[in-house]
């Protein structure tokens, strides 16, 4: 049901009743005064015929002993005047005796040959006045003032009823406009709708309609620009095999070795991206049971991971390294550190140092590790973590900062990176320890190597 | 043929430069934007072969900015975006070909011929010169029907001259076509060349232009002797 056509039903059924209800209590009212002023004027002609008698001499009408004169009779109105002993004296209509010969003082009821009427007796003096009105009459008379006053009342309906279709549709119309404009848009139109003109009822409505209209917008690109990059870090590698081996099959001796080699390079880089990206996929996909694994020393993951790097020469750390413990399973810090190293030895200049320096504080652990390099400006920097982001130099996937981030963000975590002339790169990581109220994270994740 | 690679992925370069070497293709490899318009504008390449996403931006801009310049050189896009209003755009930008990656050398090759082919306004892919047919596919040379064999930095220069159409191209034009950047030329190497050309196809089918440079000869060309 529109919220117009509920409108005008309801305040259209509501008006209609309350309009109903007063015409009807009016209606009431109105035959009731009605009745009662006509009485009154029963009573009062009752008193004039009583005080024109009074003036005429007693024997002018006590005398005679004829007939009582009759006077003409009047359409609905009758009158007769009689003594108290019950003699007539004078009076309309001699053949309505049921009617006129009312002994009792006071208002009455009476019929004649079946029409009804009503009958006022004065009782004055020494004579009897009874005064009658036709029931007819003083209906006719009612139902002529009912009319006069149904039809301005069923004109005032009609007109507010209309007014209230108007009314209520020219104060929906912003919505009707945001209809039309909602059911003629593409429906991968993503943006915003004009605010302009909008009631403020529903202004909040559509204010919070764009606003997630901007965060689909932004979501969809960060999804377009994700694939975009996947395709190109996936495919990349693909051609250069590709080439490679269909060179390789036309050439023989050294250049067909060196070929196959270049291929045997690309497959090698498509693993790696390859798995970097499953690593990452799994990381932010993959449900997280948490319970009590054992906490990891930090030394021992950071030996392994130099190894498996092969960068233990240019690393240099200090002691309390091996003391530290954090609240992760070890082949996940593994995996954060050698992520943190490979990239350290990537932009660092070779053979250079990296420092990797680890303490507790506030119940975090915070590892930190720097490398020698040129200096990375504020905006470039936060764009590192983003996936697939390679900063200057090619080699790698650009996902390794990225994995180390959802990583930690799951452990209750983070990491941040800064730039400056005494640390040219910085990758702060911080890891719950064991105890600390961050919660466990022990994942499904097998070895990722 | 010269040909411009702009790549930044140096195994995908080799891979392309070794295959298109193995046509007869010289390849110079250029990483970035930059480069691509510097050595544009120092050598005259035949077509250039421009990868996207490259360090200092998309490949489409620079493509689109030779074109509003009125650069007009045969340009094939390689990507990774495959989605066809990618394609549309490449097209749109100026681009006369697009590949997606991971592409067949063999197609490549078949494209930028094609690309070649349609610069020079020819129908077939056989580029003619008198009683001279030179199919730059297959690397062959006829004259008179009968073939010729040549070597393959020959068949590369009568390929030059071929294209060139009559137009002089001078000793260092001709040696940008035969070699790559950081080749090592013999001083007379472009004169052994020629030697051999006159030799296997005639002596006035080169004609020398003193101080000039050098073009095809008559279209009638000699028997050889």
């Amino acid at each position: 049901m529109s919220l117009r056509l509920r409108l005008v039903a309801t305040l259209g059924v509501t008006l209609i009743l309350l309009w109903g209800l007063t015409a009807a209590w009016s209606m009431r009212d109105l035959s009731t005064q009605l009745e009662r002023s006509l009485d009154q004027r029963l009573a009062q002609s009752a008193r004039m015929v009583a005080g024109l008698l009074d003036r005429v001499p007693t024997e002018a009408w006590n005398d005679g002993m004829g007939e009582a004169p009759a006077i003409p009779a009047l359409e609905g109105v009758a009158c007769r005047v009689s003594s108290l002993r019950g003699r007539i004296v004078a009076g309309t209509h001699p053949e309505m005796n049921d009617v006129l010969s009312v002994e009792q003082e006071g208002y009455s009821y009476r019929d004649h040959n079946v029409q009804r009427w009503r009958v006022y007796t004065l009782v004055d003096d020494d004579k009897r006045i009874t005064v009658a009105d036709r029931l007819r009459e003083r209906e006719s008379l009612l139902a002529q003032v009912r009319r006069a006053a149904f039809y301005p009342f069923l004109l005032a309906s009609i007109g507010s009823l209309i007014a209230l279709w108007w009314g209520v549709t020219r104060g929906l119309s912003p919505l009707s406009r945001l209809q039309r404009r909602l059911m003629s848009r593409d429906h991968d139109d993503l943006s915003a709708l004009p605010i302009r003109g909008l009631p403020s009822e529903i202004r909040p409505l559509i204010e919070g309609f764009n606003d997630l209209l901007v965060r689909t917008r932004r979501m969809l690109e960060r999804e377009q620009r994700f694939t975009d990059d996947a395709a190109h870090e996936l495919r990349t590698p693909l051609t250069a095999i590709r080439t490679h081996l269909q060179v390789a099959r036309r050439v023989d001796g050294d250049p067909r070795r060196k070929a196959m080699q270049q291929a045997e390079a690309g497959v090698e880089r498509l693993t790696k991206t390859l798995e970097q990206l499953l690593l990452l996929v799994r990381m932010e996909s993959e449900e997280i049971v948490s319970g009590n694994g054992d906490p990891t020393f930090v030394g021992e993951a950071l030996e392994t991971a130099m190894a498996e790097t092969g960068c233990r020469d240019r690393c240099h750390w200090n002691e309390s390294v091996d003391r530290l413990r954090v609240e992760l399973p070890s082949a996940l810090l593994i995996i954060a550190l050698r992520n943190l190293l490979e990239n350290a030895m990537r932009h660092g200049a070779p053979s250079t140092l990296i420092k990797i320096e680890a303490q507790h504080m506030n119940g975090m652990a915070v590892i930190d590790i720097v490398n020698q390099g040129e200096i990375i400006p504020s905006d470039k920097l936060a764009r590192l973590t983003e996936r697939f982001h390679r900063g200057t130099h090619p080699q790698g996937s650009g996902l390794g900062l990225s994995i180390v981030q959802t990583l930690a963000e799951r452990a209750g975590g983070s990491i941040t990176l800064d730039s400056n002339e005494y640390t040219p790169f910085l990758v702060r990581l911080c890891l719950p320890t064991p105890g600390s109220s961050n919660g466990f994270f022990q994942a499904s994740f097998g070895n990722s190597s | 043929m010269r040909v411009l690679l702009v790549e930044d992925d140096a195994p995908v370069a080799a891979g392309i430069e070794a295959g298109l070497a193995l046509s007869d293709f010289v390849v110079d490899i250029v990483t970035t934007l930059d480069g691509a318009h510097g050595a544009l504008a120092a050598i005259e390449y035949d077509a250039v072969v421009l990868d996207r996403r490259l360090p200092d931006g998309d490949g489409l801009t620079l493509l689109q900015h030779w074109r509003r310049v009125g650069i007009d050189i045969p340009v094939l896009i390689l990507t990774a975006k495959d989605a066809v209003a990618n394609r549309v755009e490449g097209l749109q930008g100026g681009a006369d070909d697009y590949l997606v990656k991971p592409f067949d050398l063999d197609e490549l090759t078949a494209r930028l011929h094609a690309l070649l082919r349609r610069a020079a306004g020819q129908i077939d892919h056989s580029l003619r010169h008198g009683r001279l047919a030179f199919d730059p596919v297959a690397r062959s040379v006829t004259l008179d029907g009968e073939s010729v064999v040549l070597l393959r930095r020959e068949l590369m220069l009568l390929e030059a001259l071929i294209r060139a159409r009559g137009r002089i191209l001078s000793a260092d034009q001709l040696k940008d076509r035969l070699y790559g950047i950081d080749e090592e030329i013999e001083s007379n190497a472009l004169n052994v060349h020629i030697y051999q050309l006159r030799r296997k196809l005639g002596r006035d089918v080169i004609e020398t232009v003193r101080g000039v440079g050098y073009r095809l000869g008559p279209t009638h060309g000699d028997t050889p002797s």
